[in-house]
């Protein structure tokens, strides 16, 4: 009987709660009043700490009953559309709250029922999340935490299920390409958190299988369908003088013609005399031995290539 | 105006102390990227990207970042009392007060329960990494090698083993292991076990010993002891030999001693954690400041730097400016 109070109790209030969030975190950007501004930032953290506690239970002797209110609680963050204010107004949460929305989207994006994901099913229903996280690097205050919170989602997102590179490959608008801005950051941090995000993008390990890749071969017929606009961005990335990122986009563009299902992507590239001008060009960097090495590694491309 | 207050040994690192343009004194560190292999530059960028995502008074805050020609400049606050390694070498040679050590620990403490409950392993907890301000806060910092376990898949243990020779004394036998059971964060709690010792005997245990050695004696179970009038009794020599001569006049409560074994455990899920260590550890944490404790220790403030006080600027000799010119700083608050 008690258990049964107990479990309405906690079902009903995780519900409440969470329809509550989505609706202040959509109202709190015209909130003008500071003092409610922050007692309903502190509303929506303990929501979300209890969101958490439901979905990752500490210890195993509720595991079972939380199975049930899990459901509950993710059926209705998907009917409500959740992440998509959530993270709108990720900068708008207290510090440590931001943290825990991003380890609610991670820990619900890995859940399997069966074969089906139903993260990414909802994700693939709303790609605007997707764009949303893409956008997140143009956040550049707040020491950075939203840049890192938004490229852990974006990067969860990508390794998780090669639908998604899909939906962000092959969006209309190209949303994708504004990634080479953010690689190219000023600030170190965003840089590499963003071309950590880029390198996830395209290139994908697959471990239990090398000879099946999915993923790869999503961006192979990515890169095919739009060869010259991809490498014109990218040739930008190779003539800019922020040393980091000749350096990791030299690395990344060895390792990517170099994947298997990238032969074609790999043919038209070295017939390019223009790539090889280029390439013999960094050859020749007059500060950077690093620079020389991995432009040696594309540059073998063309003498096997060919 | 920039000082040059030290180099890594590991990482081609210069540290240097400056005035920004807003006159706050802060930490640069210039790497040169040059001479960084890929995967270097990888466990540096896992650094900021980590560090960046935490706020807490007990852990060190990242400023900004930014490539300034063919170096990687990170900002990060002052800590003008320096590493508490740095401390004990200059002056506590034979450990510090016992009151400073319970200050140090609960601040140690602290950050590692904000770490533990973001679930991070910081991994390279030691002496060097733990720094104090002129406000007498213990802050940590040396994240290079963290890990966070919310990546890792519900598992909340990591496999990633790192070749790290000077941080092996610190290392949980779990980690030098490099078994299929991983190690998680309890691991940590190992490291800040050996730190205490540290604190308390002014030497860091299994430090003269070779590399294969400590891995044995970790593995064996082994646990280093805080050295005083009882547990001295068991050594060789120990009243004819000078060495020993201030430890085995001192006594040192039980209940440090009970701490030390309880941390260095060998099986990683019968250590305190961090919680209970801050919640009930029988210490009683005295009133007064870490900077009275620490005297004769003193912070070292700008004034210092700009006498160019040989007592607490060892490398005078080789400062040089390094050119900031090129670069457009980018401070967040």
């Amino acid at each position: 009987m008690i258990s049964k109070k107990f479990y309405k109790k906690k079902l009903i209030y995780p519900l409440s709660v969470k329809k509550n969030s989505a609706k202040s975190a959509g109202r709190e950007h015209d909130s003008k009043n500071e003092d409610k501004k922050d007692s309903e930032k502190k509303c929506i953290s303990t929501y979300l700490d209890r969101a958490l506690e439901i979905l990752i239970p500490e210890g195993d002797s509720q595991a079972r009953q939380n199975n049930e209110d899990f459901i509950k609680l993710s059926q209705e963050i998907y009917a409500h559309n959740l992440f998509t204010a959530l993270i709108k107004n990720l900068d708008e949460l207290e510090f440590e709250s931001r943290k825990v929305a991003s380890r609610i989207f991670k820990n619900l994006l890995i859940r399997q029922i069966g074969t089906r994901y139903p993260m990414v099913n909802h994700i693939a229903e709303n790609p605007e999340i997707l764009f949303l996280l893409l956008d997140g690097y143009k956040h550049q205050s707040n020491s950075g935490l939203i840049v890192a919170l938004c490229g852990d989602m974006l990067r969860e997102c990508l390794t998780v299920n090669d639908q998604l590179v899909k939906i962000l490959l092959n969006d209309e608008k190209r949303r994708f390409y504004s990634i080479f801005e953010y690689v190219n950051h000023d600030a170190f941090d965003i840089a590499s958190d963003a071309f950590r995000t880029f390198r996830d993008a395209l290139i994908h390990k697959n471990e239990k299988d090398p000879q099946q890749n999915p993923h790869n071969q999503i961006v192979a017929q990515f890169l095919n369908d739009n060869y010259s606009d991809f490498f014109e961005h990218y040739s930008r990335l190779l003539r800019t003088d922020n040393y980091v990122t000749i350096r990791q986009s030299l690395k990344l563009l060895s390792e990517l013609l170099l994947n298997r299902e990238n032969f074609s992507v790999l043919q038209r590239y070295v017939a390019d005399e223009a790539n090889l001008k280029e390439m013999m060009k960094l050859l020749a960097h007059p500060d950077s031995n690093a620079i020389k090495f991995e432009a040696f590694h594309v540059f073998k491309c063309f003498a096997t290539g060919l | 105006m920039n000082w040059l207050i030290g180099q890594s040994h590991t990482f081609p690192t210069t540290i240097y102390v400056r005035a920004n343009n807003r006159g706050q004194i802060q930490i640069s560190r210039l790497t040169e990227h040059e001479k960084l292999t890929t995967a270097q530059l990888k466990d540096l960028s896992n650094e900021i990207l980590l560090q960046r995502k935490l706020r807490s008074t007990h852990i060190v805050r990242i400023l900004g970042s930014k490539v300034v020609g063919s170096r990687i400049c990170v900002d990060t606050e002052y800590c003008q009392f320096g590493s508490i390694s740095d401390i004990i070498s200059a002056h506590f040679q034979h450990g510090l007060d016992l009151q400073a050590v319970s200050l140090i620990a609960r601040g140690v403490a602290l950050g590692l329960d904000y770490l533990h409950s973001n679930e991070i392993v910081h991994r390279s907890l030691r002496g060097s990494h733990i720094l104090v301000n002129s406000k007498g806060v213990v802050k940590l910092s040396g994240f290079r090698y963290s890990i966070d376990l919310t990546r890792q898949r519900e598992k909340k243990k990591s496999f990633k083993y790192v070749y790290d020779p000077e941080g092996l004394p610190w290392l949980a036998p779990e980690i030098l292991e490099q078994n299929c059971c991983g190690f998680g964060l309890l691991s940590d709690m190992y490291s800040f076990g050996i730190v205490l010792c540290e604190l308390l005997n002014g030497i860091v245990p299994f430090s003269n010993n070779p590399a294969t050695l400590i891995m044995l004696d970790k593995l064996r179970g082994r646990q280093p002891v805080v050295m005083d009038k009882s547990t001295m009794e068991d050594v060789e020599n120990a009243y004819q030999d000078p060495v020993y001569e201030p430890y085995v006049t001192r006594k040192i409560p039980k209940v440090w001693h009970l701490l030390v074994s309880s941390l260095t455990t060998r099986a990683p899920e019968k250590r305190l954690t961090a919680k209970a260590f801050l919640r009930n550890n029988g210490l009683k944490f005295t009133q007064g400041t870490l900077v009275e404790k620490l005297l004769p220790v003193q912070a070292m403030t700008l004034n210092h730097l700009r006498n160019n006080d040989p007592d607490y600027f060892p490398i005078t000799d080789e400062i040089r400016e390094p050119s900031f010119e090129q670069a457009k700083w980018i401070f967040s608050n």
